[in-house]
């Protein structure tokens, strides 16, 4: 197999009609067998075409080139192709070289630059950042005083409300009190002229009572008789005795003097005591037992309503 | 044409390829002798093969014996050529229009005509690959094939194509403007 360069150099004599018969009629079968031999002969073809029409022939090719290849009609109109077709490439690829080549020589400046560039970048986006965070700093803190601000304004009418609510109130209160002591003052008045009020001791006093439990064993011939100290300002006396009469509806207490004068009488019912025993409790003004020795006589009521004597009791009462 | 078919491949789309194959080859060896309508001296060369087949002769390798067949035509076709050239000469005192100029000017208008007419692709890709190598190193041909993603004989063939498809467009088109 041939090296490229010298099977590209035999082609080119073979197109430009410097092969020997031999060497032509056997490249052609080589051509003929071979696909791949075929695309690279055309291609050769086309680049000895390109090269007459950019210039880039030897003299000797360029000489034969005229000569033999432009002799076909069909080889003139394949330069005039190509001719056109190559100005047209390269028009094309100087404009994108023209923008690549700005590009690079940008790309150049840049990285001449590019310390101080970075640095002055750094820098300023340095400064930009600051300034960006002290004012969101300072808009932040703003918003906070005047958020706070509005809260006190807010907080001090709500009081300054309350106040004049308050106060409000107050003289409503005020206005009431004159009025209600006006009223007060003049019922007063109305009443004064009529009947005088009772006293608050007369209102709220109620009677003061005495009381003492009586014991039957204790008669008139023992030594200590019970004895009833009643104060001055007692009003009554309450006498007890205890019996044992279960089925006594009723009692009848009769007190009298030891001389015999009645001094008090009453029919009782008696209360319950413990399980067996009853209370039999007699109230009599203070009036009717001055001081003096008295009997006691209890009498269970029958069911013919006739007094059975229970018990007697002797008391003495004296001052105070 | 059948046994001719048959001597290039036994399968028939196989032989069917084989023979636009060596047609196209025979196409480019008149047109690279010089041959004025190459196309003409492809179809009579096979058609030479082909009589020859048919009149039952054997013919083991089928390129070589168009290769010599074809040598034949390009001879008659040199020789036609030549004896026009004779009888052009004789008329001395015919002048010759200077038309120069014009036909660049339509040269240039169907080349743009033509070359816009193709696909943006194929134009893209014809003009890339044929920017001057002097300042574009071949590797940018590598570079399109890789982008492509097809070998760089494959990406060779395909422009090729593209620019013989081209220059028959602005043949066509120059025949047309003169006539």
């Amino acid at each position: 197999m041939m090296k490229p360069d010298i099977q590209e150099n035999l082609v080119r004599r073979y197109l430009l009609g410097d092969l020997p018969e031999s060497d032509t009629n056997e490249l052609e079968i080589q051509i003929l067998r071979d696909d791949e031999k075929f695309e690279e002969m055309w291609e050769i073809e086309n680049r000895l075409v390109d090269g007459y029409v950019r210039g880039t022939l030897s003299a000797s090719d360029q000489e034969r080139f005229e000569r033999h290849y432009q002799a076909s009609p069909v080889h003139r109109q394949r330069v005039a192709v190509a001719k056109n077709l190559v100005e047209e490439a390269d028009r094309s690829g100087a404009a994108v070289a023209h923008v690549s080549a700005k590009e690079s020589s940008g790309a150049r400046l840049f990285e001449k630059f590019n310390f101080s560039f970075l640095s002055w970048q750094f820098a300023t986006v340095a400064a930009m950042l600051l300034f960006a965070v002290a004012g969101l700093w300072l808009f932040l803190d703003r918003s906070r005083l005047r958020h706070e601000q509005e809260q006190l304004r807010a907080e001090s009418q709500s009081r300054q409300d309350r106040e004049d609510a308050l106060s409000q109130q107050l003289a409503n209160a005020k206005a009431e009190s004159q009025k209600l002591e006006s009223e007060i003052e003049r019922l007063r008045v109305e009443r004064n002229g009529s009947v005088q009020p009772p006293t608050q001791p007369e209102l709220t006093q109620r009677p003061t009572i005495y009381s003492l439990l009586l014991s039957p064993m204790l008669m008139r011939s023992s030594d200590s008789p019970q004895t009833a100290r009643i104060p001055s300002q007692t009003d009554q006396v309450r006498l007890q005795m205890r019996v044992d009469q279960e089925n006594a509806r009723r009692f009848q207490v009769s007190v009298r003097t030891v001389e015999g004068r009645q001094v008090w009488e009453q029919q009782i019912k008696p209360r319950a005591g413990r399980a067996t025993t009853s209370i039999i409790s007699a109230q009599i003004p203070v009036s009717r037992l001055p001081v003096g020795d008295y009997i006691l006589t209890l009498s269970a009521i029958n069911s013919t309503g006739q007094p059975e004597e229970v018990n007697r009791y002797f008391f003495r009462v004296i001052g105070q | 044409m059948d046994r001719f078919l048959l001597c290039l491949d036994a399968n028939p789309d196989h032989a069917g390829r084989k023979y636009e194959a060596i047609r196209q080859k025979l196409v480019k060896i008149f047109d690279w002798r010089g041959v004025r309508f190459p196309e003409e001296c492809a179809d009579e060369t096979i058609n030479r093969v082909v009589r020859k087949l048919e009149y039952g002769q054997e013919i083991r390798d089928i390129p070589t014996y168009c290769q010599g067949v074809a040598r034949l035509v390009v001879l008659e076709a040199l020789k036609k050529a030549e004896n026009r050239q004779v009888s052009l000469d004789e008329l001395k005192f015919v002048p010759v229009a200077p038309v120069f100029s014009e036909d660049e000017s339509a040269q240039r208008n169907c080349f743009v005509r033509c070359l816009s007419d193709l696909p943006i692709e194929n134009r893209q890709l014809i003009l890339r690959y044929y920017e001057d190598e002097r300042r574009v190193k071949i590797t940018n041909r590598q570079t399109m094939a890789d982008q492509l993603g097809i070998p760089l004989n494959a990406l060779r063939s395909r422009v090729q194509r593209i620019r013989d498809k081209l220059e028959q467009c602005i043949t066509h088109c120059l025949s047309r403007s003169s006539s």
